[in-house]
């Protein structure tokens, strides 16, 4: 038999379309162990004398997603029991349910959750692939939802006082050194940082051609689970998932160069972008730029904003970009007819981003 | 002057990305009140215009150069001020308002690079 158990709501623009990447599936397998070690303790809990736990406390029962709902999007995520009734122990994973989610709303609160700190631990990868801006909500009441955020996530894995903190992380960098010994790389960072990683057979090809590109400066994407101190240094990767050759005009990491700029970079008269804002300007473009256009060259402005500048044909573009404002003076101007158009784009709008794409692709399409 | 004379404009390196410069390299700061410095070319080579520019702790991807007519052109006269040194000119931006120097900035840039760099650095 089966009966309802969660229904956490997944907010953030990932899952408006009211469906669930199959990445976050990781999460819930993670929070499922979760649960049944909770609900292990919370049996102790109940039966002091017990000196163990029965050896099949969990037999016969499973959290499984029997569907997703509206409302940004909602996993149903049911207990799936052998038998045709619930068994004994079914009560000490709903008792581990409002533990763990307890456990959520005293650290999004600011106080040291209850739970112990080996089972703490558990939070380090569920919700690990949560990103900036998205969460996780759990209807505690009528009115009331405990929001589970990575900010959240960071307090819980915190108290759990574990040695080695996990986080999944996209790390743009040159691959240096392969050991064969040890079947391992190591990606140099733009920091002057060296991160090693696990060499897998599937990323044998790409990291070997990273390699051979590291002195025209060939940069890649390494995508993977790093691990990180308590202080959050990294330490290197514990998994790699994709390794990709990035663009020599990489929005992101011509952002980040350029945000190592110092006031007075312009000959003494040049304000440095904030890297901060910056960062959220390469944030924006990951997000709304369409990726079938060509990347723009980027150039520090004297004000310190950015301008990203685009050549199609006879048409030169610039976008005069104000990062206090997340305004961009759009001029587009063909040098053969003079023709000129000039707008403001609001970078903070999807739909300003749709105008400054549909402009693109019009100018794009006429020259090919 | 001729209307051959060349314009020499010293780029600043974060100006240059994949050896595309940027038309900023041929737009006056808000600091430089509508005047883009630029150097005589009838008078110094331009490999003596960048020699002098990174002494003087600026500065320089390389040299490039727009003729005095295509300044003449956009209605950007250009100023023989001599200061801070003899050969130092000026391309008066003051009259145009910000898009229009955006613009006249991305036709300069357009001449001069397609004129290819008059001197380049090695770093």
């Amino acid at each position: 038999m089966r009966q309802a158990f969660i229904n956490p709501r997944l907010v953030g623009r990932r899952f408006e379309e009211h469906t669930v990447p199959l990445e976050i599936l990781k999460d819930f397998s993670a929070l499922e162990e979760m649960v049944v070690e909770v609900a292990k303790w919370k049996f102790r809990q109940a039966h002091p004398d017990s000196k163990r736990v029965q050896r099949n406390f969990s037999q016969g029962l499973e959290l499984h997603l029997a569907q997703v709902d509206d409302g940004s999007a909602i996993p149903a995520i049911v207990l799936m029991t052998a038998g045709l009734v619930p068994t004994a122990n079914t009560q000490y994973f709903e008792l581990a349910r409002e533990a763990i989610i307890t456990a959520i709303e005293q650290a999004e609160c600011g106080d040291a959750p209850t739970l112990p700190k080996h089972l703490l631990s558990y939070f380090d990868r569920f919700g690990r692939s949560l990103r900036a801006g998205e969460s996780i909500e759990f209807q505690t009441g009528e009115q009331r939802a405990v929001t589970y955020t990575p900010g959240v996530r960071k307090r819980l894995v915190e108290f759990a006082e574990i040695e080695t903190l996990t986080e999944e992380l996209a790390l743009r960098g040159r691959v240096s050194t392969i050991n064969q010994n040890n079947r391992s790389f190591v990606l140099a960072l733009p920091d002057g940082r060296q991160i090693a990683a696990p060499l897998t057979d599937q990323h044998w090809a790409a990291v070997l051609e990273a390699v051979q590109a590291y002195r025209q400066g060939g940069y890649v994407l390494v995508q993977g689970v790093v691990e990180k101190d308590r202080q959050g240094h990294l330490r290197g990767f514990e998994s790699v998932e994709h390794i990709s050759p990035l663009d020599p005009l990489d929005v992101t990491l011509r952002l980040s160069a350029l945000s190592e700029l110092k006031a007075g970079w312009l000959d003494g008269k040049g304000h440095a972008p904030d890297p901060e804002r910056a960062q959220w300007l390469a944030q924006a473009f990951e997000e709304n730029f369409d990726a079938g256009l060509p990347l723009p060259h980027l150039y520090p402005t004297a004000e310190g904003g950015i301008q990203a500048e685009w050549t199609f044909g006879d048409w030169e573009v610039s976008l005069e970009i104000d990062l206090s404002t997340q305004l961009g003076a759009y001029q587009a101007l063909n040098l053969v007819t003079q023709i000129q158009h000039d707008e403001v784009i609001a970078l903070s709008e999807r739909s300003d981003w749709q105008r400054l794409n549909t402009a693109l692709q019009q100018m794009d399409g006429a020259q090919a | 002057m001729t209307p051959t004379t060349l314009l020499l404009r010293q780029v600043h390196p974060s100006f240059v990305q994949a050896g595309r410069v940027t038309s900023q390299a041929f737009r006056p700061t808000p600091k430089d009140q509508g005047h883009l410095s630029v150097d005589n070319g009838d008078l110094v080579q331009a490999q003596a215009s960048w020699q002098r520019h990174t002494a003087s702790a600026g500065q320089s991807a390389g040299v490039l150069a727009v003729a005095w007519a295509e300044c003449d052109q956009l209605g950007l006269p250009v100023l023989e001020d001599g200061h801070p040194y003899p050969e130092h000119c000026s391309l008066d931006f003051s009259a145009h308002n910000h898009n229009a120097r955006e613009q006249k900035a991305k036709l300069l840039r357009n001449k001069a690079q397609a004129r290819g760099w008059q001197w380049q650095s090695q770093q």
